[in-house]
């Protein structure tokens, strides 16, 4: 089964999914502008309290997907929920609970950044005022604005616009953080600072993210789903993600002694896909590419260790690196067209 | 929610949640800021000077109305359209209508806010400030008119203002460039006024222009405190009209 298959049945699939309640829920989502399909059917489960990372190139339809959830924008077809509340008909409920940054946060430029927080908080807390200052205070600090609390939002670089739109966005303890490219316009100290503060939040929230930076992904997501010209290519947590490439997985053996009988061997096992022999200081190392994972995890290791020409120095499942199962899942669903 | 149980939570207020806090906003970006300054000094300017001057050549009997016709009614047109014309095609052009979109608000919440500032801003300051001070010049200089037409005539133009802020508002969803939201009303206000040299009866006193004048009467008091009711009241089914048109049409806006 692809990644592309595997995207819509992954939520029976994945018994990690299967204990957490789903955050959010989408079921054949699709929005179109004059004609033109921006999503194109989409089939998401966002895990409660995962750090879910929504990837796709430029224009692949990200931003539209939030937008949808946050009510900003219309579905033209298919369904969705969040907290299972239906985003058609319980926007304002679903925004109760939830913190979004924008791709380009934009604030009020007469508006200091406190003023900024203290306008957002208002939308969810009548009071005590202390206790809204006192939340303000602490937003300014998660983010590492305090010192410059009190300057005009029209001031700010751009990076601690990111930073103050982070704040507001958590300024009402939400349940579900949506961040549209929130390390996007930042230099990388910004960019760290920003992941920490995600992986801060990511205890008392679930955190939906789009991105297209996969350093970050791969540095804090637990879950992805990669998003390609409105169609979902893949949705799985990032280990298997990374260690099951294109639908298949691969091993990685090193061995001591002569391995040509082992070679022939699992070449002619019907779960080999591809395998491939490099020498690495004089020890032949096998790279297995397997159709199926469960005969594979059963069999392979016994296959080998049974030839007594060979001794089995290594053995693990090969992690692949996000930006090579991105492109590959992104240019095979291009060429599958 | 993970909220502190010190806070005490906003209820949902179905199609008015959010007015609250946009009009709190509202309020402080005109009386909060040096704008309010700005806009008493301008309207006291405009409105008390041209008072001063209908005085000044009253030597016999009443003086011109022209601070309440031209001052309040046309004027007060202009500067509400100017000072209105940019509130929903700004907040869409710069992305803080989509910001305060992702929030609990809901979309009338957000055109009312706009109304409502609009007349807690401008308005009070070129009617219920001008107006007052207008009221005690006249009573200084021994000129007192009848405080319920004087009320009257003041609610006139209340009404022929909050005519074109709600016009301005509905135009501002309809398009995306301030252009036409500035262009229209404008065309109104001088269409009015040229037109209403040609018409006459109800058609001359529909007009914006018309109302303005109507208000005027008003001010002296007579017959036509009728008309100035029943123009009045016209007026006020088109600003509801206008402004339940501007919700369904930014009810539909997407961001």
């Amino acid at each position: 089964m692809s990644f592309a298959g595997r995207a819509k049945g992954w939520h029976a699939m994945n018994p990690r999914l299967g204990q957490a309640p789903a955050v959010i829920s989408t079921q054949g989502l699709v929005k179109s502008y004059r004609g033109v399909q921006a999503l194109k059917g989409i089939d998401l489960t966002v895990p409660e309290h995962s750090i879910f990372g929504f990837l796709g190139p430029n224009g692949a339809g990200k931003t539209t997907a939030i937008k949808l959830l946050l009510g900003l924008a219309r579905p033209t077809g298919g369904s969705a929920t969040v907290f299972g509340l239906d985003i058609a008909g319980r926007s304002r409920a679903i925004r109760r609970r939830v913190g979004y940054l924008a791709q380009d946060p934009r604030f009020y430029d007469r508006m200091t950044a406190r003023q900024a927080l203290r306008f957002s908080a208002r939308f969810f807390y009548t009071g005590p005022k202390a206790a809204i200052e006192r939340r303000v205070a602490e937003a300014l600090e998660l983010v590492g604005l305090s010192d410059r609390a009190d300057r005009p939002t029209k001031g700010l670089s751009g990076g601690e616009r990111q930073r103050l739109g982070i704040a507001q966005a958590q300024i009402n303890h939400p349940d579900l953080l949506i961040l549209d490219e929130p390390a996007a316009a930042l230099d990388p100290m910004g960019r760290r600072d920003v992941l920490q503060v995600m992986m801060r939040l990511r205890e008392h929230t679930t955190i939906f993210y789009s991105t297209h930076i996969l350093d970050d992904v791969q540095r804090v997501s637990d879950t992805v789903a990669i998003l390609n010209k409105g169609t979902l290519v893949a949705q799985a947590p990032i280990d298997e993600l990374l260690s099951t490439r294109g639908g298949s997985a691969a091993y990685s053996l090193a061995l001591r002694g002569d391995s040509n009988q082992v070679r022939r061997r699992l070449e002619e096992q019907p779960w080999v896909s591809a395998l491939s022999v490099t020498q690495a200081n004089g020890s032949p190392h096998l790279q297995v590419a397997v159709r199926d994972q469960a005969a594979a995890e059963k069999h392979l290791l016994r296959l080998v260790m049974a030839d007594p020409g060979v001794t089995v120095l290594e053995f693990g499942r090969t992690r692949h690196n996000l930006e090579d199962v991105f492109v590959g899942l992104v240019e095979g669903a291009e060429h599958g067209r | 929610m993970a909220a502190d149980l010190a806070f005490q939570s906003v209820r949902d207020r179905g199609w008015l949640s959010g007015l609250g806090t946009l009009l709190r906003k509202e309020i402080h970006g005109f009386w909060g800021t040096r704008t309010c300054w700005v806009q008493l000094g301008a309207w006291t300017f405009l409105i008390q000077g041209l008072l001063l001057n209908a005085l000044a050549r009253a030597h016999h009997g009443a003086p011109g109305t022209e601070f309440i016709s031209v001052g309040m009614g046309t004027f007060g047109a202009l500067g509400m359209i100017v000072i209105t014309h940019n509130a929903i095609v700004g907040e869409r052009q710069s992305g803080t209508a989509a910001w305060i979109m992702s929030k609990p608000v809901s979309r009338s919440a957000f055109i009312l806010a706009k109304f409502l500032g609009a007349l807690t801003g401008t308005l009070t300051v070129v009617v219920a400030v001008e107006g007052t001070a207008a009221y005690a010049a006249l009573t200084a200089a021994g000129h007192s008119p009848a405080a319920l037409t004087y009320l009257r005539a003041m609610a006139a133009v209340a009404i022929y203002l909050l005519f074109f802020a709600a016009l301005s508002l509905c135009l501002g969803t309809l398009f995306t460039s301030r252009g036409p939201v500035l262009a229209i009303p404008l065309l109104a206000v001088l269409a009015g006024q040229l037109l209403h040299l040609n018409l006459a009866g109800i058609g001359a006193a529909l007009l914006p222009a018309g109302h303005s004048a109507v208000s005027v009467s008003a001010s002296s008091g007579g017959p036509a405190a009728t008309a100035v009711l029943a123009v009045s009241a016209i007026y006020v089914v088109l600003i509801i009209g206008l402004l339940l048109g501007a919700i369904v049409r930014f009810t539909r806006e997407e961001f």
